[in-house]
């Protein structure tokens, strides 16, 4: 497409992208888009989601026909250099706004927080692929940062035309991996990717030719046509580069304010930690430690913010586990149940003055406990379930050692646990 | 042809010999290796062997002075600044080098293509990054090491694997030929410099390995960036200047043609087959003989009695087994509340015996006890060896050139007569996967296996649904254990692309 003269092949391919392109820019999902400094806010809009395959398939043959129209219709134009130029600028930026949002969310490591202990707590194959997936990344926030790096790079560079080319080359291996990571880990952003690897792609074949003419054939290249100067260039830049600092700051301050996928709550002093049930007394009957008891409980863990989670045999059961794909707008606070069997989670309300704790599931009062600590590592619950029966439960505090910590420096390994 | 400036002069001189100590092997191991290779009777290991070296010099006691390994580099960086400072004087003269930059780049495109391809190979078909086994699918997460967990988030997706290896091969394949080696250089570059990263985040210890790669992939970039920078960045007309050899007589024609496929033949060819065989029948992370079929699942343990004296459940007892498992290979593993020694290595060696390949154990905590089994089915008899490390640094170095069987003297070479389990360990895969290595390899294991804990356990089962197990330990304590099989139903479901025969 370098030549001055396009040929008919060239126009009709190129009609062709131009309507698909700025069909698929509009949206057709309706959301709520609201204008705050709030992170979800923010990330909504950086998010900016492709409409869904179904229709991105409609507007495939609406492209073409649209295509043929418009060259039937304005056959006389030799070259489209100046539209091209410009879906181009439009595509740059549309790249890079994907870039930015997802970019800060790895840079601060949001979306994939370091296990809860819950989740130390739970078998591994107790959790689905992007789980495991984004709890590998949890671990590893130096990984997540990293390619963070990458994102936002990929972004800066996009703002510049004479840098599109490695901006491009960067993001089509970048967006090629999570496209295939995606789709490996059932993770939900299959499409979307897809999507902004079609738009790297297209920015890469404006190059592709003189690229592969100097380097690979290792011949000289002709200049491509000069695109006179834009006097407004520095004004998308700047309102990009506003939303770029935006994203900064809203992302920093979440980064402060905790860990975004758990809940900002918190569970009384004293309580947080991993419990081994000692004592499990059910109407006044004493059921002793089992691996088959669907009522008794295995183990309990209440969590740094409130939530609390409890073991027991029964949740292996569930021959058609639910299978829920994450989204990082709907539900922050869902993490830390989705994606994993195992264990049941409840929400904790506790008062410490009247020392009582209830643990409810979607506003359903589940257990309705008052507690007491004999000592540092003992908890005595007494109370009921919903269906009213009595019980008394005693948890024991056990200090566990996690190969995942102990072994986190890589010199000072532990010989035994 | 324009002259060098001289900067660019010494530069080259300097990297010059940088990358000759590079892509050379010196090691006197590597030739060991390469003249004991038995051709007709191939492991994949064995072209493997030879498509991964890299100069190493000196280790110090001291852990900090190796500067996470790069060290050695760095001493090679001073022997080449001096080389290059003697070079420079010796051939003041000289106006350019662009002769002789060709030819080092074709030393270093092969070096990376070689060394690319065999590192892919173990991942397209996926046999580097092995699926979970049922304990592994037991364990908690947090009793993962760090590096393990990447590792097996890799296995758990063995068709993404499998592309990785794609990508890997492809990259090198492309570094094959001169017009396609910038787009092999690029990939090469980008998938290394990511897998430097993961191993330095997950303290994964192939980040020196990785990093190979990816100073190599920098110099074949290096040449081409200004005229990068000229044309697209600058915007300006360009003429890039190669040197190409001529090959005018038909030999040399014919030399060239007939390297280049014969390197294709055994680095692509060959190996491909020889893993592909590896990965039916023999992945090296996994034992390769079959479990007993009616045994294999998941068990809660509903009896357990020592010397006739029942043990209730309690999961802190430290005796009495709970979960016991029967993997679709020969381990039996349960849990205790005893704390177990740990082997956290990355399983770079290469383990031949079944009882050896601990995959399954590395990397990991959990108490469990992992049992090595011979089955008797006639009789209903186990034969159980503990697989679990005696002590931190138990595990086995068979990945040394004594243990490659070498034609170097084996220190225990007691074996006169073969016992008959090793024979039939040695014959027990396909034999298309069978090899001189593994071979060699088994009887050196069993010459220098150090004795460890072993039962004799007797079974009974209709159907697996329930299996009675009875037997002595070697401290005289008689077992008698009731198992009832549990049909657990894991969210992390099994891929179409499963490695082994079992």
């Amino acid at each position: 497409m370098t030549a001055n003269k396009w040929t008919l092949a060239q126009q009709v391919l190129f009609r062709c992208c131009f309507i698909f392109f700025i069909l698929s820019l509009l949206p057709v999902i309706p959301q709520q888009y609201s204008f705050s400094m709030d992170f979800t806010d923010i990330l909504m809009m950086a998010t900016y989601r492709p409409p869904s395959l179904p229709i991105l398939l409609y507007m495939l043959p609406v492209s073409a026909i649209g295509a043929i129209i418009w060259i039937v219709t304005d056959k006389d134009r030799p070259d489209m250099n100046m539209l091209y130029y410009w879906l181009r600028v439009i595509l740059r930026y549309r790249l890079a706004l994907a870039f930015v949002g997802y970019g800060f969310v790895y840079f601060f490591h949001i979306h994939s927080p370091y296990p809860s202990i819950s989740h130390m707590n739970t078998n591994y194959g107790e959790f689905t692929r992007w789980k495991i997936f984004s709890m590998t990344l949890g671990v590893a926030p130096g990984y997540s940062c990293f390619l963070g790096i990458v994102q936002l790079t990929i972004a800066l560079l996009l703002l510049f035309r004479k840098l599109t080319l490695p901006a491009v080359i960067i993001a089509v291996i970048f967006l090629g991996n999570v496209f295939l990571s995606n789709w490996a880990y059932e993770g939900a952003d299959v499409l979307y990717s897809a999507y902004l690897l079609c738009i790297a792609s297209f920015l890469l074949v404006y190059d592709l030719r003189e690229f592969h003419t100097l380097f690979s054939l290792q011949r000289p290249a002709a200049l491509r046509p000069v695109i006179p100067s834009f006097k407004w260039k520095w004004a998308p830049r700047s309102i990009f580069l506003l939303f770029f600092l935006i994203c900064a700051y809203t992302s920093y301050s979440t980064y402060r304010e905790g860990t975004y996928q758990f809940p900002h709550t918190s569970t009384p002093t004293g309580l947080t930690g991993f419990y081994d049930v000692s004592t499990f007394r059910i109407n006044g009957r004493e059921l002793p430690y089992s691996l088959t008891d669907t009522i008794r409980w295995e183990n309990v863990v209440f969590e740094k913010w409130a939530t609390v989670s409890i073991r027991s045999p029964q949740q292996n059961t569930s021959p058609t586990p639910e299978y829920a794909v994450p989204d990082v707008l709907e539900s922050p606070s869902s993490y830390e149940q989705t994606g994993n069997n195992g264990r049941r989670y409840y929400s904790l309300q506790a008062d410490t003055t009247a020392h009582t704790i209830v643990m409810q599931q979607q506003q359903n009062k589940v257990y309705v406990f008052r507690y007491h600590q004999p000592d540092s590592n003992r908890i005595v619950l007494s109370g009921f379930n919903q269906r009213q029966d009595s019980l008394l439960i005693i948890l024991r505090k056990i200090n566990k050692r996690y190969l995942l910590e102990e072994a986190g420096t890589g010199k000072n390994n532990p010989a035994k646990l | 042809m324009q002259p060098w400036n001289n900067a660019a002069k010494i530069a080259f001189r300097i990297c010059f010999i940088f990358y000759l100590i590079m892509c050379i092997p010196f090691s006197k191991e590597w030739y060991d290796r390469l003249f004991a290779v038995h051709w007709n009777a191939l492991h994949y290991r064995d072209i493997y062997d030879i498509t991964r070296f890299m100069p190493v010099i000196i280790k110090f006691e001291n852990s900090s002075w190796n500067l996470m390994g790069y060290t050695d580099w760095l001493l090679i960086l001073a022997i080449s600044v001096i080389g290059g400072l003697i070079f420079s004087y010796v051939d003041r003269k000289r106006s350019s080098y662009y002769a002789l930059n060709y030819w080092l780049m074709v030393l270093i495109r092969y070096r990376a293509a070689i060394g690319i391809i065999g590192f892919g190979f173990l991942k397209i078909f996926p046999v580097q990054m092995p699926f979970p086994s049922l304990a592994m699918l037991n364990t908690d997460f947090g009793q993962y090491s760090a590096q393990k967990l990447y590792w097996v988030s890799v296995g758990i997706v063995p068709w993404y694997q499998s592309f990785a290896g794609v990508f890997e091969i492809g990259a090198g394949i492309l570094l094959l030929f001169r017009k396609t080696t910038v787009y092999g250089a690029i990939l090469l570059f980008a998938a290394m410099a990511d897998i430097v990263y993961v191993n330095f985040s997950y303290d994964g210890n192939v980040h020196i390995y990785s990093s190979y790669f990816v100073i190599l992939a920098a110099y074949l970039l290096a040449y081409d960036l200004p005229y990068f920078h000229a044309f697209f960045i600058k915007e300006r007309y360009v003429i890039p200047y190669h040197y190409y050899p001529s090959f005018q007589e038909k030999w040399q024609q014919y030399l060239r043609a007939g390297l280049k496929s014969a390197l294709l033949f055994l680095f692509v060819g060959v190996t491909a087959y020889l893993q592909l065989m590896n990965f039916w029948y023999d992945p090296y992370k996994q034992p390769s003989l079959k479990g007993v079929p009616v045994l294999r699942g998941n068990y809660n343990v509903t009896f357990f009695s020592i010397n006739n004296k029942e043990i209730a459940y309690n999961p802190f007892d430290t005796i009495r087994w709970q979960h016991v498992t029967f993997e679709k290979w020969s381990t039996l593993t349960f849990s205790t509340n005893q704390p177990q020694n740990l082997d956290l290595s990355n399983g770079v060696a290469l383990p031949m015996r079944d009882i050896n390949r601990t995959f399954e154990l590395t990397g990991m905590a959990g108490r469990k006890t992992y049992f090595y089994y011979e089955a008797d089915t006639a009789q209903q008899v186990l034969h159980l060896h503990n697989k679990n490390p005696l002590n931190k640094k138990a595990s086995i170095t068979s990945n040394s050139f004594y243990l490659a069987g070498g034609r170097k003297h084996i220190v225990h070479d007691t074996i006169t007569v073969i016992p008959d389990v090793i024979r039939k360990e040695i014959n027990g895969i396909d034999e298309r996967a069978r090899s001189w290595r593994r071979q060699k390899h088994i009887l050196l294991e069993y010459a220098n296996a150090q004795p460890g804990e072993d039962m004799t356990l007797h079974y009974a089962t209709k159907d697996g649904s329930r299996i009675i197990m009875t037997g002595v330990t070697r401290s005289r304590d008689s077992l008698y254990i009731v198992l009832d099989k549990v049909e657990k139903h894991y969210l992390l479901t099994e891929s179409s692309l499963n490695a082994g025969n079992y």
